[in-house]
C-alpha cells in the first residue's frame, strides 16, 4: 500500500487543488464585493450541486455531453491538433439525430436509437472533415477554420429550423423526434437519461485505449513528440487527420445524446458553450480520460449549484463558469506552482536528518 | 443590380466595420511576427468593448472610457504574457481561455454591477461623436469616403502608418522580426528577445481592447453581451493573408468589412434568408485563406523546381 501511494504521481492532483484553492479565493473576493458571505455561498453552491436526488441527477444531466465534448477535445489535442470547432460539430450531430429522430418512422427502439447516433456521428465527423482537409493538404490554419465553422453551423442550423425542417409557423424548432429515437431516462422526474451511462463507459473505454493499446501508444507519440513519431514510421499528418476526424464524430455524438436524450427536438437557441467548456474541462482534468470524466462532473455540480446561488442571492449564475475559467488558468500554468516542490524535498530531509540523529543516538 | 448594393453607404459601412478587424490585425501582427500567436485577442476586445462602457459610464467621458478599456487590455496582456512565458502555459489554451474570461466575467459583471442581462445601455455612457476632416471633408465622394467617422477610425489608420514605419525603418522593428525569425540567433545579437515579446503581447492587448472601445463607444453607445462577435479571429485571418505586413492586414481587413457591410445591407432582401447571407463574413475568410495557401504552394513549387534546374545546370 505504502509503495502504491509512493508511486502515484502527486504532482496533478497538488496543482489541481491549488487550481482550486486560488480560483475559491478570487470567487469569494466577486461575493464579499457584492456583500454576501462566500463561506455560505459556497455552502449553498456545495448543496445545490451535490445535496438531493434532484441536485444530482441535475448534475448528472449538465455532465453528460460535457464528457462527450472533453473526449472529443483530448482526441485531437492527443493526436496533435486544437479541435476548436467542438461546438459546430455538435450542433451538426445534435441536427442530424434530430432529422433521423423524427422522420424514419416505425423503427424498433433498439434500431432507431443507435441509428439515429449514427446519423450524429457521422454529422460530426464530416463537419470536422472541412477543417482536417484544409489544415493537412492545403496548410490552411486549423484554429481560424474551425472558429469560422461554428459560426457557420450556428447558421445554418438555424437556418434549418426556420425554413426546411420547421414544424410550424408558431416557433423555429424542428418536430419531435418519435419515442423510437427516444434515449430512456433514468427517472421520471429528472431529463437523466441512460446518455450519461454511455458516456461514462465511453470515458473508461477511452482511457483504457490511450493507456493500454498500441493504438493509444501511437496516439501518444504523435501528440508528444512528432519528430520522433515520424522516425518510428507514424505518421503524425495522417494520425492527427484521423484523430480530428474521430474528435468531430465523438462532438457529433455529444449532440446526438443531448438531443434524443433530453430536448427530443433541435429549437434554434439549443444550448451553445458545451463545445468551448469542453476544452476547459479537458485542461481541468489535466489532460487525461479520467481526470476530464471528474472535471466534468464537478463542473456540472458546480453549475448547478451556482442556479441555486443565483435564485436565491443575487449573485448571478456566470459563477460557474468564472470559477471554471480560473481554475483552467491556474492549472495550464503549471510553472506558477513550482515553488512548491521543494517544499517537499525539504520537509523529507529535515524527516530524514531527524531519523539519522537518532539512529545516532 | 450591382449599383442597387454598392453606392457609398456601403464603402462607408465597409471601413467602419473594418476598423476593429484592423485593429485586431495590427495586434495579431506584432505578437505573429515575434513568434507568438494570440488567440486571446478575441477576448481582450470584449473585455475592452465592456470596460470601455463602465469607465465612460462612471467618468462621464469617452476619452476615460477609452483609458480604462486599454488598461483592461494592458492588464490582460499582461497575464497572457506572464502565463505563457513564465508559467510555461500552453499559449493557445491561454488564449481560449481569455476569450472564456471575457465571455464569463462580462456577463457577469453585467448583472452584478448594473442589474442587466444580455445588453446595458445607458444615458450616462459618453460615446464618440463623428469628426470630419476639415479640407477633406469638402471633397465631393472622397470626403464621403474618408471623413465623417469618430475619432478611433483615424486613430487605427494612424496605428497601421506608423505600425508601417516602426516596422520597415526603425531597429525596433528589425529586432521584432529577427526575434520572430530565430530568437536563439537574435539573443546572441544581443537582442533583448523576452522584453520584445512582452512589448509585441502588450501592444496586441492594446490595439485589441482600443478595437473593443470602438465597437461599444464608437459605433454604438451600449455593450452587448458577446459583442466583438469573432472579430479578433478575423484578425487573426486577416494578418495571415495580409502576410504579417501592416499594408497587407489592413487590406485584408477591408475585405472582410465589406463582406460584413453587404450582409448587413443584404440582411433585409426578402429573397435570401438572412442565415444564409450572414454566413458570407464567415465563409469568406475561409475561401480567402484557401486561396492564398494554395497560391503560396504552387509559388513554393516553382521556386524549388526553379533552384532545382539552376542547380543542375550548373549555375
Amino acid at each position: 500500500m505504502k509503495e502504491f501511494i509512493n508511486n502515484i504521481n502527486w504532482r496533478p492532483f497538488i496543482i489541481i487543488f491549488l487550481s482550486l484553492l486560488l480560483s475559491l479565493l478570487i470567487g469569494s473576493i466577486f461575493m464579499i464585493s457584492s456583500g454576501y458571505n462566500p463561506l455560505n455561498v459556497y455552502l449553498m453552491m456545495f448543496q445545490g450541486a451535490f445535496i438531493g436526488k434532484i441536485n444530482i441527477m441535475n448534475s448528472l444531466k449538465n455532465a453528460t455531453p460535457l464528457i462527450f465534448t472533453s473526449m472529443a477535445v483530448l482526441i485531437a489535442f492527443r493526436t496533435g491538433t486544437f479541435n476548436i470547432g467542438v461546438e459546430g460539430q455538435l450542433f451538426m450531430g445534435a441536427i442530424a439525430a434530430a432529422w433521423a429522430g423524427f422522420s424514419l418512422e416505425g423503427l424498433p427502439s433498439i434500431i432507431h436509437i443507435p441509428l439515429s447516433l449514427l446519423f450524429a456521428i457521422i454529422a460530426g465527423a464530416l463537419y470536422a472533415m472541412i477543417p482536417a482537409i484544409l489544415k493537412f493538404k492545403f496548410n490552411v490554419n486549423e484554429i481560424i477554420t474551425t472558429i469560422m465553422l461554428n459560426s457557420i453551423a450556428f447558421l445554418f442550423t438555424s437556418y434549418l429550423v426556420n425554413y426546411p425542417l420547421r414544424e410550424s409557423p408558431m416557433a423555429p424548432q424542428t418536430p419531435k423526434v418519435f419515442e423510437s429515437a427516444r434515449l430512456p431516462r433514468l427517472t421520471d422526474s429528472s431529463q437523466v437519461s441512460v446518455g450519461i451511462i454511455i458516456a461514462v463507459i465511453f470515458a473508461v473505454i477511452f482511457w483504457f485505449v490511450f493507456k493500454k493499446t498500441t493504438f493509444g501508444f501511437r496516439t501518444r507519440v504523435v501528440g508528444e513528440a512528432s519528430s520522433f513519431a515520424e522516425f518510428s514510421g507514424i505518421s503524425p499528418v495522417r494520425t492527427a487527420f484521423y484523430g480530428m476526424l474521430i474528435s468531430g464524430a465523438v462532438a457529433g455524438l455529444a449532440g446526438g445524446v443531448e438531443l434524443l436524450g433530453v430536448h427530443y427536438r433541435f429549437v434554434e437557441l439549443f444550448p451553445t458553450g458545451l463545445g468551448f467548456n469542453g476544452i476547459l474541462i479537458a485542461w481541468l482534468g489535466k489532460g487525461t480520460p479520467l481526470g476530464a470524466l471528474f472535471a466534468a462532473l464537478f463542473y456540472s455540480g458546480i453549475q448547478s449549484g451556482a442556479m441555486t446561488v443565483d435564485w436565491i442571492t443575487s449573485i448571478p449564475r456566470q459563477l460557474s463558469d468564472t470559477l471554471l475559467v480560473l481554475m483552467v488558468f491556474f492549472i495550464a500554468a503549471e510553472g506558477m506552482f513550482d515553488w512548491v516542490w521543494p517544499l517537499k524535498k525539504k520537509f523529507l530531509n529535515k524527516k530524514d536528518q531527524k531519523a539519522g540523529v537518532e539512529k545516532n543516538a | 443590380m450591382l449599383s442597387k448594393f454598392i453606392d457609398i453607404a456601403i464603402i462607408q459601412g465597409t471601413i467602419r466595420m473594418a476598423t476593429p478587424i484592423m485593429l485586431a490585425a495590427m495586434g495579431a501582427m506584432v505578437t505573429g511576427l515575434s513568434g507568438i500567436i494570440n488567440i486571446g485577442l478575441e477576448g481582450m476586445m470584449l473585455l475592452g468593448a465592456f470596460f470601455a462602457v463602465v469607465g465612460s459610464y462612471y467618468f462621464g467621458s469617452v476619452w476615460l472610457g477609452v483609458a480604462v478599456a486599454l488598461l483592461s487590455g494592458l492588464i490582460m496582456a499582461l497575464l497572457f504574457a506572464i502565463f505563457t512565458m513564465k508559467f510555461r502555459a500552453h499559449i493557445i489554451l491561454i488564449g481560449i481561455t481569455i476569450n472564456a474570461f471575457a465571455l464569463a466575467i462580462t456577463v457577469y459583471f453585467l448583472r452584478d454591477w448594473f442589474n442587466v442581462a444580455g445588453a446595458f445601455s445607458d444615458n450616462a455612457i459618453v460615446g464618440f461623436n463623428t469628426v470630419k476632416i476639415p479640407i477633406i471633408k469638402s471633397i465631393p465622394i472622397l470626403g464621403d469616403i474618408f471623413s465623417g467617422y469618430t475619432p478611433i477610425v483615424y486613430l487605427s489608420w494612424l496605428i497601421i502608418i506608423s505600425m508601417h514605419i516602426i516596422l520597415y525603418k526603425t531597429p525596433l522593428g528589425r529586432h521584432l522580426r529577427a526575434v520572430g525569425e530565430n530568437a536563439e540567433a537574435s539573443e546572441t545579437l544581443g537582442i533583448k528577445v523576452k522584453g520584445i515579446k512582452y512589448l509585441a503581447v502588450i501592444l496586441s492587448g492594446i490595439f485589441s481592447s482600443l478595437a473593443g472601445a470602438y465597437l461599444s463607444l464608437g459605433q454604438l453607445t451600449m455593450f452587448t453581451e458577446n459583442m466583438s462577435a469573432n472579430r479578433g479571429f478575423l484578425g487573426l485571418a486577416a494578418n495571415i493573408f495580409g502576410m504579417g505586413t501592416p499594408i497587407g492586414g489592413a487590406l485584408a481587413s477591408l475585405i472582410f468589412g465589406f463582406a460584413d457591410s453587404l450582409a448587413m445591407r443584404l440582411q433585409g432582401w426578402e429573397t435570401i434568408p438572412s442565415q444564409i447571407v450572414l454566413m458570407i463574413p464567415s465563409a469568406l475568410p475561409i475561401l480567402i485563406l484557401l486561396i492564398f495557401s494554395v497560391r503560396k504552394k504552387k509559388e513554393l513549387k516553382n521556386f524549388k523546381e526553379e533552384n532545382i534546374s539552376k542547380l543542375l545546370s550548373g549555375k
